[in-house]
């Protein structure tokens, strides 16, 4: 229950740091703070199967994918409202991963991060296949004049910066009561040693497959408001790469911890945007930087936080 | 009671174990005796259903065991402390007693009930698992096991390179389930331990049981551990 409390508190600072940060910062850097608050939330989902359950997936940018089209389609070719959008956006997610989750869980350790690769490969062909309705590598633009959630228009710089700042907020309690829940304590134990949870009496494939169910959704979600505030669904953000930004951002961050996501994906970011202003070789100085990372912060920065000073970090 | 007829098992094509039979009432403590690689761990790996069999049965109370996926098996009251005690080395002390104690809906009764048990855990209750002494982990796999108030508790060489006092203690709680009317599967290889805890001796030999005995028969003839230990 302390802990529960404590959990909660902490995500209020947060929360409230984050709205405020809104009034201080310059117009760019709010900007930034915005999409990076989305691609948190995309990190959140990931982490729940890859910091808290053990999974590493190579797929996931099928999941996000899913909610981002699952959105997109539904606006442009059903002329959904916004929040109907929102809700296919979430449904779609829903049943990919509740279908790949069944069969990729059929196999383990680099099995599964095969199986999920693959998955998501096969996912990224099929919008492109399809390109008559997803307009393929090009995609396709959600107008202004669709981006509109209950009266709020969302391309509006701080409209957006509070929408997103919404859904990270909502994903964020939720992941804190998952990961204080006796769900969430026996994911973390699956991940310490699955067959002695097994020995308990835990139905540990059923967990598991609620576990990716939880975590496609969460990245779905954010899949889906990254279409709705940016205004664009594109085939780039299915492609493998957008399956291994979560994991960089999850392990810079600190995999198991529940603001590691967050400050991850601010840090990967502003160290590309940096580096990109010193020299054409940006990915040099990224490399550097994550080598180094990886070297002394070797669980991330929120993981070292947690281990030296904040033994408590959820 | 637990009872183990004729199975046949192993690892994919090896097999290990040839027909072995056995049973345990509650209160009594069963322990298996045997050389290294006579099969006693797969014989308790069989009971969590852990490995399939390739014939014969395994049933508590009359309902069929082996038929079950392995995490309904520990639902049935059945506990298992491997060999090596596998904690959750990154959670703490608190967190392993509660993931045991969640699994069957046990609450803070049985959770006083094991720290009383073992009172060094009450000390140690947010440390991290991976920092506690071998002997303290000991205690919180057993505590663990114990937190899901099992009717069958299978310990798999549960006092291997522990101190004398440590091997008196878990002695001690082994006695007290047994007493608790718990029934106890033990694999152990200190012959004082299996004279003063066990009610009788199963000698497993190349994945076959040849005889079971009583602890009082076997203290005289002692010729039975050297034939199956190649010690006396």
């Amino acid at each position: 229950m302390i802990e529960q409390i404590r959990t909660s508190l902490f995500h209020l600072l947060l929360i409230a740091a984050l709205a405020g940060l809104y009034f201080i910062l310059p117009e760019y850097h709010s900007g930034v703070l915005a999409r990076v608050m989305v691609l948190a939330v995309y990190a959140m989902g990931y982490n729940l199967l890859f910091g808290y359950t053990g999974l590493l997936s190579l797929g996931h940018a099928l999941f996000f994918a899913a909610g981002m089209y699952g959105l997109g389609m539904a606006m442009q070719h059903l002329d959904l409202s916004s929040s109907l959008g929102i809700l296919a956006g979430l449904i779609t997610a829903l049943i990919v991963s509740a279908v790949i989750g069944f069969l990729a869980l059929r196999t383990s350790g680099v099995a599964f991060m095969i199986v999920t690769l693959m998955f998501a490969q096969a996912g990224y062909l099929t919008i492109l296949w399809a390109g008559e309705y997803t307009r393929g590598d090009e995609g396709f633009v959600i107008q202004q004049s669709q981006r509109v959630l209950s009266g709020i228009d969302l391309s509006d710089a701080g409209n957006r910066y509070f929408a997103a700042l919404v859904l990270f907020a909502i994903c964020l309690f939720i992941i804190g009561w998952i990961v204080c829940s006796g769900f969430g304590k026996t994911l973390v134990a699956i991940r310490e040693n699955e067959e002695r949870a097994r020995m308990l009496g835990y139905n540990v494939q059923r967990h598991k497959w609620l576990a990716v169910i939880a975590s496609g959704v969460i990245s779905g979600a954010a899949g889906a408001a990254y279409a709705l505030l940016f205004g664009y669904v594109g085939a780039t953000f299915a492609t493998v790469q957008y399956s291994i930004f979560p994991l960089l951002y999850v392990l810079l961050g600190g995999a198991g911890t529940t603001i590691g996501p967050l400050i991850g994906t601010v840090f990967m970011f502003y160290l590309i945007d940096f580096s990109s202003e010193l020299t054409n070789a940006y990915l040099l100085v990224a490399g550097v930087a994550l080598i180094l990372l990886t070297l002394f912060a070797p669980q991330g920065l929120a993981g070292e936080l947690r281990k030296r000073v904040m033994p408590w970090l959820p | 009671m637990l009872e183990v007829s004729n199975i046949e098992t192993g690892y994919g094509d090896v097999q290990v174990l040839y027909g072995v039979s056995l049973s345990v009432k509650p209160g009594e403590v069963l322990c298996l005796l045997g050389r290294n690689g006579a099969g006693k761990t797969t014989l308790l790996k069989s009971i969590m259903g852990l490995l399939p069999l390739k014939s014969g049965s395994i049933s508590f109370n009359g309902k069929a065991l082996h038929t079950e996926p392995a995490h309904l098996i520990a639902k049935h009251g059945i506990a298992y402390v491997p060999q090596g005690r596998r904690l959750f080395s990154e959670l703490t002390v608190a967190q392993n007693i509660e993931i045991g104690l969640m699994v069957q809906g046990r609450g803070h009764q049985t959770r006083e009930r094991v720290l009383e048990l073992f009172p060094r855990l009450r000390e140690r209750m947010k440390q991290r698992a991976e920092t506690l002494s071998g002997g303290e982990q000991q205690m919180l796999a057993m505590a663990r096991a114990l937190s899901t108030e099992p009717r069958v508790l299978l310990l798999d060489e549960p006092t291997e390179g522990l101190q004398p006092s440590m091997v008196a203690l878990i002695d001690e709680v082994t006695l007290k389930m047994k007493n608790e009317g718990v029934a106890i599967v033990l694999v152990e290889h200190q012959l004082d331990t299996v004279l003063t805890i066990a009610d009788r001796v199963a000698f497993i030999e190349n994945g076959r049981n040849p005889e079971t005995v009583t602890t009082s028969d076997l203290a005289l003839t002692p010729n039975k551990v050297m034939q199956y230990l190649g010690v006396s």
